[in-house]
């Protein structure tokens, strides 16, 4: 029952060339964000935000949850935006029987060479949809998270590090609650955004079946940019200016949510609201970060950090508390 | 003082029985720890307050003597004030303060020679003397002024700063605010003093009320508007009584006139500077001698003033005639040419004939005054009592003086100078009679200054500044020294005031005009009475007042002649005014300059000075001279309008209008600063100004993209809004502005500003 859906991974390693990668110029970075976004809205109906987000997040080097009931296109989605920047798409479909292995990989004994090989799991992918995280126990779900973290996975004491980029997207069943594991925050906190997708209105809905009718449009979907292209738009956000006021509305946001809930924001949640900022900035064009980037990307990068302390209440305080952050801390 | 040790055990056993110790500590806590600035102001308003009523009391002391004895007292009050308030209940030291006033009056009356076990069925008397006080009569008026305003000063300072001290500031202004008030109402207190005081009472009640509430300074606002509006205010309406210093001169007969400055007001003659006669007709006089024709007497001068004490009584009988042995009678009709309030009488008037009796009111100094207005033909016959010694009778006279005459007619101003001492020795000296001495000081005064209208007011003590600095003057000057320098002789002496004999026009007829105006000392000698004489040089004083007649004639001015008094044959080179130049006729003229003895100024001199023309001169002196010069605001005026300015940013601070203003001037007036970052700051901050009048302001959480998103769904923006709002973006969150972009967001503003903005702009 491993739903291991590996893709050719043959190709192992990463392009080590990292610290070569020069910055792309802001407007094209924008511009690749806007065929990205355009090819991938061929196969996504509506939700333009939610796919701006995917986008951005990715620039970002942060991994996406999307919440949602089954069959809106979480996969799809995901597929789309690996298609598009043509880069290694993996899945793995998380079970209550999943092990940390099925995740990662294992040393498999090859007859032939009479040695151990590794046989790498699907996080070796650029874009790896985790799909319904919240139905395998902690121990599996530990696992990804680890790699997310990390960007690396030791399996049997050897550290492999991760291709870039690297971006997890995980799917979470808000259906069926009692048969799931449920992220703990601290986990939920590794994820740079949770988005939600939402049903389609009549409308949108009508176009979607039109297209999806006749048949499978993903495999029509041509790639506009390359892993190259993708890596050198992450250094344009990397180098995205963030002046005094927006760090300061920045961590007075934070302040609010910690003034206001039991767990507020943490660090870690301040620094990726900055940087999904920067890669909202990138995505506009521009070359600096605005208090509106800030406001535009802190629903769905703090919201999920915030907890009234009672488990199971997370989600609701967690968006209106944001909510009042954002129409109460003043901008500079 | 056994009776307030007493009172003090007594007052402590009644706090012992209701709160055991504490309310003494707590009084005592008060007193040491609450000196909070608002406190320390409160108090410093509180002696201001006393210092107010005192120094009005004071200058009075510095006319009438006793000045030390006053500053003395009112001391030893406030040190009275300040150990009893931490000792003595309010209920102990209030009854205290009351019983010190109380003592002040008998002692008062006492030294007036009022028995003061007589007070009690004389009550209605008291009361009356005190209303008539309250009703106008100043104290300088009152014969026993010192020592009233000694007994009058110490209590009400007392009650004053021990309720203040002890933080009981609405009732500490009540004790010193009516002393303040009754000096008002005598008409004692001038402007400033009245003021300063009205202010600090204030000061005491609004200090003491923020110190308790322990307000922040920023509260100070409001006071700060009240004092000022008390202030401008009190520039426009003068409410003390006669307090605005010289409009009390004012009776009728125009200020700046001679006339005006000498026969104007019953009650005081102060003592000018430039001065104009008027060469109307004020009366037709019928008599078979001439004489100068008196309508006032003064006794008491302050320095710049003479003053009439006592009070008027209506006329009722003949008055006593001078005991001079050889007085001949005379009798005169007065017949009124232009309205006037004084009644010109030849000295010394014995009585009043037909109905004017009724309407006649006799001074303290045996002087008629009309209590009506006199108006044209009104009629009047008055006989008078002559004295004509001769210089033998005076010579004999001897010095044994009436107390009555001593007390009245040797008062001198604590002002006056030893030198003026010196001076008045060295010209009496070798005289041994008084009418030796008024002999010689008579002709010093006529041969060593010369006569001129144009004169500055003196400064300080008048009589010292005319005998020691100026060389030239007027009657005024001269008759005023000249008594002034026979007190301090010992002769008791007076001013009077009134006409000269006037244009004789039949054997037993006189017109008297304006020109006639004069001034001039009155000599007492023992077994003859008053005597006049004439210090002021006749004949230039002749020349100067007949040219001016004649200059009123030549005029065509219509009130210059009665049908007699006309010139019968005009002199033909008066009618001529190209031989007359009319500065020449003008020794009042003469150029400032002269009385500078350093440089003595040729007569031939042009004369560019017209100042027969000119009005009295607060001391200023320079009179017509300064036509050419730039207008420079004087300091009062500098003064006033600093405190309205200071009143008006209190006022602006209270209401917020500053911040509106400052809003309002910055949206209209943006300096490049020559860094871009902050100029496309500014113009962003002036836009959200505009946005903000013309649509709502941007709220604190909205972030100005939104603002500008949000407006623009209701009412389209113009496209420069956008270029500034994102100059100013580039500018504070990105890595800076190009100069030329902040230039241009500066530039697209102002341009903003003046189509929508609140002046100017147009409403589309």
């Amino acid at each position: 029952m491993t739903g291991i859906d590996s893709t050719g991974l043959e190709e192992e390693e990463p392009a080590h060339d990292s610290g070569a990668i020069e910055a792309l110029p802001v407007e094209e970075a924008a511009s690749l964000c806007a065929a990205v976004e355009r090819n991938v809205a061929e196969v996504i109906v509506g939700n333009e935000d939610v796919i701006r987000s995917v986008v951005t997040t990715m620039l970002a080097r942060g991994h996406v949850l999307i919440e949602d009931v089954p069959g809106v296109g979480k996969t799809m989605l995901t597929r789309a935006i690996a298609r598009s920047i043509d880069c290694e798409f993996s899945r793995v479909q998380f079970t209550p029987d999943l092990l940390p292995s099925d995740i990662t990989g294992v040393n498999v004994f090859n007859q032939q060479t009479r040695d151990f090989e590794f046989q790498p799991g699907p996080v070796f992918g650029n874009v790896v949809l985790a799909d319904e995280i919240n139905r395998a126990p902690p121990k599996a779900q530990s696992a990804l998270l680890e790699a997310m973290e990390e960007s690396q996975v030791t399996v049997d004491g050897e550290t492999r590090p991760l291709p870039t980029p690297f971006t997890v997207i995980a799917t979470q069943n808000a259906v069926e609650p009692n048969q799931t594991y449920e992220l703990p925050l601290a986990e939920l906190d590794r994820f740079m955004t949770k988005l939600s997708l939402g049903y389609p209105d009549p409308e949108e809905e009508t176009t979607l079946l039109g297209r999806a009718a006749a048949h499978h449009p993903i495999e029509e979907l041509d790639p506009v940019a390359d892993r190259r292209d993708v890596l050198r738009a992450r250094e344009t956000v990397a180098e995205t200016t963030v002046q005094e006021p927006v760090r300061e509305y920045a961590a007075r946001l934070a302040a609010y949510t910690r003034d206001h809930a039991e767990i507020g924001v943490s660090p870690r949640g301040t620094i990726a609201l900055v940087r999904a900022a920067m890669a909202h900035a990138v995505a506009e064009g521009r070359g600096y970060v605005t208090p509106e980037d800030v406001q535009l990307v802190a629903p769905e990068t703090l919201a999920h950090r915030i907890s009234s302390g009672a488990a199971g209440h997370r989600d609701t305080p967690g968006a209106e508390l944001v909510a009042d952050a954002l129409s109460t801390v003043p901008v500079e | 003082m056994t009776g307030r040790g007493s009172a003090t055990n007594s007052a402590s056993e009644a706090l012992a029985e209701s709160h055991p110790d504490t309310v003494r500590n707590r009084i005592k806590a008060d007193w040491l720890a609450g000196l909070s600035p608002f406190r320390l102001l409160a108090l410093g308003c509180a002696l201001v307050l006393i210092g107010a009523y005192v120094k009005i009391l004071r200058d009075l002391t510095l006319i009438v003597g006793g000045t030390e004895q006053l500053t003395t007292i009112v001391l030893v009050a406030l040190g009275a004030g300040l150990v009893a308030a931490p000792l003595l209940s309010e209920r102990v030291a209030v009854p205290i303060g009351g019983v010190a006033a109380v003592a002040g009056l008998l002692l008062y009356f006492s030294v007036a020679g009022i028995d003061p076990g007589m007070l009690v069925p004389m009550l209605d008397t008291l009361l009356a003397d005190f209303l008539t006080l309250a009703d106008g009569m100043e104290l300088m008026r009152v014969m026993e002024a010192q020592t009233l305003a000694i007994a009058y000063a110490p209590a009400p300072a007392f009650l004053t700063w021990y309720l203040a001290l002890r933080g009981r500031y609405g009732a500490a202004v009540v004790p010193a605010g009516l002393a303040l008030v009754f000096l008002v109402l005598t008409g004692d207190a001038m402007m400033t003093p009245t003021l300063v005081g009205a202010l600090a009472g204030t000061g005491v009640v609004a200090f003491g009320e923020l110190a308790r509430r322990d307000a922040g300074f920023e509260s100070v606002d409001v006071l700060t508007v009240v004092l000022v509006t008390m202030i401008v205010c009190s520039l426009f309406v003068p409410f003390v009584p006669g307090g605005s210093n010289g409009s009390s001169l004012i009776h009728g007969i125009g200020a700046g006139t001679l006339e005006g400055s000498i026969a104007g007001s019953p009650d005081r003659s102060a003592i000018g500077g430039s001065v104009e006669l008027s060469p109307e007709v004020r009366f037709t006089i019928e008599s078979e001698v001439p004489s100068y024709w008196r309508t006032a007497v003064y006794n008491r001068f302050t320095g710049d003033e003479w003053v009439r004490t006592g009070e008027m009584r209506p006329y009722e009988e003949p008055l006593d005639p001078p005991p001079a042995s050889g007085t001949s009678r005379v009798t005169q009709t007065v017949t009124v040419e232009s309205p006037v309030e004084v009644m010109p009488t030849a000295a010394a008037p014995l009585s009043v004939e037909g109905d004017m009796a009724a309407y006649t009111e006799v001074s303290d100094q045996g002087q008629l005054y009309p209590s009506v207005t006199l108006r044209e033909d009104d009629r009047y016959t008055v006989e008078s009592a002559i004295v004509d010694p001769s210089s033998r009778s005076l010579a004999r006279a001897g010095t044994d003086y009436p107390d009555s005459i001593e007390r009245r007619y040797l008062q001198q101003p604590d002002s006056q100078s030893g030198a003026f001492s010196d001076r008045v020795d060295a010209v009496v000296e070798g005289a041994k009679t008084p009418f030796e001495k008024a002999q010689l000081i008579e002709s010093h005064l006529r041969n060593s200054k010369s006569y001129s209208l144009s004169v500055d007011r003196p400064d300080g003590d008048a009589a010292s500044a005319f005998l020691l600095e100026m060389d030239e003057g007027y009657c005024v000057h001269f008759a005023t020294t000249m008594v002034m320098m026979l007190r301090e002789e010992g002769i008791p002496a007076r001013y009077a005031t009134g006409y000269t004999e006037g244009q004789q026009v039949r054997s037993d007829s006189w017109v008297v005009r304006g020109t006639d105006a004069h001034a001039w000392p009155e000599v007492y000698f023992p077994e003859v009475g008053w005597v006049t004489f004439e210090p002021t040089p006749a004949g230039e004083r002749d020349d100067v007042h007949q040219d001016r007649v004649d200059q009123a004639r030549q005029n065509g001015n219509p009130n210059v002649d009665t049908d007699e008094s006309e010139p019968d044959d005009p002199d033909p080179d008066e009618q001529d005014p190209g031989s007359d130049d009319p500065d020449e006729q003008d020794p009042g003229a003469d150029d400032p300059d002269e009385q500078d003895p350093a440089n003595e100024s040729p007569p031939s001199e042009p004369d560019t000075n017209s100042s027969d023309t000119g009005t009295t001169t607060g001391g200023g002196g320079s009179g017509g001279d300064s036509g050419g010069s730039i207008p420079v605001p004087s300091r009062d005026q500098l003064i006033l309008g600093g405190l309205i300015a200071v009143g008006l940013a209190a006022a602006a601070h209270r209401t917020g209008v500053d911040r509106a203003l400052v809003r309002t001037a910055r949206l209209y007036w943006q300096r490049p600063t020559g860094d871009p970052t902050t100029d496309a700051e500014r113009a962003f901050r002036r836009l959200e100004i505009l946005l903000g009048r013309r649509y709502r302001s941007r709220r604190p959480a909205e972030s100005p993209r939104a603002y500008l998103a949000a407006l623009d769904s209701e009412a389209a923006l113009d496209d420069r809004v956008y270029d500034v709002a994102i100059a100013r973006e580039r500018a504070t969150y990105g890595s800076g502005v190009d100069p030329a972009a902040a230039t241009d967001a500066r530039k697209a503003v102002d341009e903003l500003v003046r189509r929508y903005g609140p002046i100017g702009g147009r409403d589309e």
